[in-house]
This record gives C-alpha cells, sequence and structure tokens, in this order.
C-alpha cells in the first residue's frame, strides 16, 4: 500500500515500478489536468530525473498502485464526492 | 486473545439462531428459477412485505436505475424491469432492510464494493455474471460474514479491530486468528444456508484467499477482492481509516485487471459515487 506524504502542495508516495525500479508519485492536481499526477523516477544519465504523466505511466505500474493513485488525486482534487484523506492516511 | 480459535462448525453450532433468507427473497429466488412462473406471481409476492415493497420501489424510482417513468407499484416494477433485475432488486432491498440497523461505514462500504464489482465485470466480462445488477449484489454481500461475527461474537469482534490497529494485521487474518474462521468463510457458509448460487457462495468465500475455492469461481472471487480494494483505497472502507488492504497476487492474476485498464476503470466508478449516498439513504428508510 502506498504512503501517502504532503510535501508542499504535492502529496507524494514511494512507488516500485514492475521492472523493479523505485520512483515517486506525485499528485498536484486533479486528473482533468494532464500533469495532476505524475511518476518521478531516475533518467539513463546520472542525476537526470524523468517525469511522466500518471496517464503515460501507468503501464509501468502494477494495478494495485495505478488503483491507489488515481483513487488519492480523486480524494484530493476530484468532485466525486469522495472522502477526504486525513491522518493517518496521509503524513505530513 | 481471549478466545481458543475454533472451527466454523462448533462457531455455527454456537450460534443458534444463524440469519435465516427471508421469506419474500427465497420465493423470489423460487420463482425466477421456475419457467412456468410469471410476472404477476413476483409482483405479488414482493407485495406481501410491505417493508421490501417500500425499498424495491424506492430502488425502482432511483437515478441508479434511470427509469424514464415513475414507478408506483410493485407489478409495475416487475413488468418494467424483467424477471432478473427485479430479483436483484429484491435481493438488494432485503439485504438493505437488514443492514439497516448496522454500523454506517459497512453498509456505505458494502455498496460502494457493489458499485465497483459492477463496474469490474462490466470491463472483464467475467463468464459466471449474468448481469452488472448481479455483480453489485455480490459486491453488496461480500462481508455478510461479518454481520454474523459482529452479532454473535461482539467481544471477538471488537478483539479484531484492536488487533488491525494496533498490528496492522489484515482484518480476515485477525479474525483467524482470534475466531478461527474469517468473515470470508462464514459468509460462504451462511450464503450456502441460504442457497444462494454456487458462483456468489465461492466468490465470497474466496475473496480473500483463493485457497479452497474451485478453480470456476476464481475469476469472480479475484473481481470481488478488487472491488473491495478500490472501494476501500476510495476511502470508503468499513473500518479503520487507515486498513491494511491488500489484494494477493493470485487475486490480481486471476481478476484479469491490468494497470493498462485502471484509468477507465476510475473514470467509470467516479461517475457512480453519487449512487453510492443514494442507495445509503435508501437503505437507511424504515
Amino acid at each position: 500500500m502506498a504512503d501517502w506524504q504532503q510535501r508542499g502542495a504535492a502529496v507524494v508516495s514511494p512507488v516500485i515500478l514492475t521492472t523493479g525500479m523505485r520512483a515517486t508519485a506525485v499528485i498536484v492536481g486533479p486528473r482533468s489536468h494532464p500533469k495532476g499526477a505524475a511518476i518521478v523516477f531516475p533518467g539513463s544519465a546520472k542525476g537526470e530525473v524523468k517525469t511522466v504523466p500518471l496517464a503515460e505511466a501507468v503501464v509501468l505500474l502494477h494495478p494495485a498502485h495505478a488503483i491507489d493513485i488515481y483513487a488519492m488525486q480523486e480524494r484530493l482534487h476530484g468532485d466525486a464526492g469522495l472522502p477526504r484523506p486525513a491522518a493517518p492516511e496521509l503524513g505530513a | 486473545m481471549t478466545t481458543p480459535p475454533r472451527d466454523i462448525d462448533s462457531i455455527l453450532d454456537d450460534v443458534v439462531t444463524l440469519p435465516s433468507l427471508p421469506t419474500t427473497v427465497a420465493r423470489i429466488v423460487e420463482l425466477v428459477n421456475d419457467p412456468q412462473c410469471s410476472l404477476l406471481d413476483v409482483g405479488k409476492v414482493v407485495a406481501t412485505d410491505p417493508a421490501i415493497a417500500l425499498k424495491t420501489l424506492r430502488l425502482a424510482n432511483s437515478a441508479y436505475y434511470g427509469l424514464r417513468q415513475k414507478v408506483t407499484s410493485v407489478e409495475q416494477a416487475v413488468v418494467l424491469l424483467g424477471l432478473k433485475v427485479i430479483k436483484n432488486m429484491v435481493f438488494t432491498a432485503t439485504v438493505f432492510e437488514t443492514l439497516r440497523t448496522e454500523m454506517g461505514a459497512f453498509l456505505q462500504h458494502s455498496v460502494a464494493t457493489g458499485m465497483a464489482m459492477r463496474v469490474l465485470a462490466e470491463s472483464s466480462r467475467a463468464a459466471t455474471l449474468s448481469s452488472p445488477d448481479e455483480a453489485f449484489v455480490y459486491g453488496l454481500l461480500h462481508d455478510v460474514g461479518k454481520i454474523v461475527f459482529e452479532q454473535f461474537f461482539p467481544k471477538e469482534f471488537k478483539l479484531v479491530a484492536k488487533a488491525v490497529q494496533e498490528d496492522g494485521a489484515q482484518w480476515y487474518e485477525a479474525e483467524r486468528a482470534v475466531l478461527g474462521v474469517d468473515h470470508a468463510q462464514m459468509g460462504a457458509r451462511l450464503a450456502q444456508n441460504w442457497k444462494l448460487p454456487d458462483d456468489l457462495v465461492h466468490a465470497i468465500g474466496g475473496h480473500h484467499d483463493l485457497a479452497g475455492t474451485d478453480a470456476r469461481y476464481h475469476q469472480v472471487a479475484a473481481l470481488l477482492s478488487a472491488a473491495d480494494f478500490l472501494a476501500c483505497r476510495c476511502g470508503l472502507g468499513a473500518h479503520l481509516p487507515k486498513q491494511n488492504v491488500t489484494v494477493s497476487e493470485a487475486h490480481w492474476a486471476a481478476s484479469g485487471i491490468t494497470a493498462q485498464m485502471v484509468p477507465q476503470l476510475m473514470e467509470r466508478y467516479f461517475e457512480t459515487i453519487p449512487h453510492v449516498g443514494e442507495l445509503v439513504a435508501i437503505a437507511a428508510v424504515s
């Protein structure tokens, strides 16, 4: 299960891609915004960081992680009427 | 842990008044399976139970079913919706009537899981599910074993909640440690006693553990597990805010759900969320 933390305006959680690579899920806005959620992971060059919108990166995720990220994004920024997360679901 | 683990039969022996399937639903199930029965017969049976008839009418008029005309009688509902839909609707109404006095969050979780199961079943085209309405009933009933525990073993039920909160255990694992059986096994036994269809019995029984579940029912049990997870991750769980709800890899594999399917599944699930509140409100009306 994801371990969501508030980081400034973003909500982040570590996530492991299906390739085994460690990455970070970052949520900053609603689903309607293409960059409302993204997966950030190390690029091929040293120190390089790649940021890929969730809709494109979803193929790299386990379905459980994908569900977790979409659900948290909707709870934080959506209008479906889902309960907003609070501690301990969302750490500071 | 004050109670030594026990087997399901000794627990069932203690539960001398195991909830019985209401007569109305038992009769409806019989009628629907009878090729000679008429729509009128079904309407008459539903109308004999005022509480179930009222909830059936409220459901028939809900946005969830989306009928264009106002339904004013059970007979009219039967004609407009057809036998299979009515069977599931009456079943839903009966479960609502049973759960009305139970924990509010439990009812909300049951409805939310029903909605998720409906969405997942539509996308996966599970062979054993004949309609989205039927899928909804699977979700609605998936945790019915918890009602038995909460009703007949309240002390142990609280110990389970404590173990989950303090140790981060999964709910069903804590039940096995405290009671010797989990709610999925108990729910399956209850469904079997109610003579519900085999696929529903096995789906309930296998929604946390596929071991012991016939391979023919693995997909539907796995979809039920994923529906439970989906509802919980959307904040519509039954118990604790950060309950450790997981789906086993065996369940994911059997479900056929892939990450590529998730964006569309979630979009469709979020669209159903207003219906969760609507159905919970219908269930809460006496």
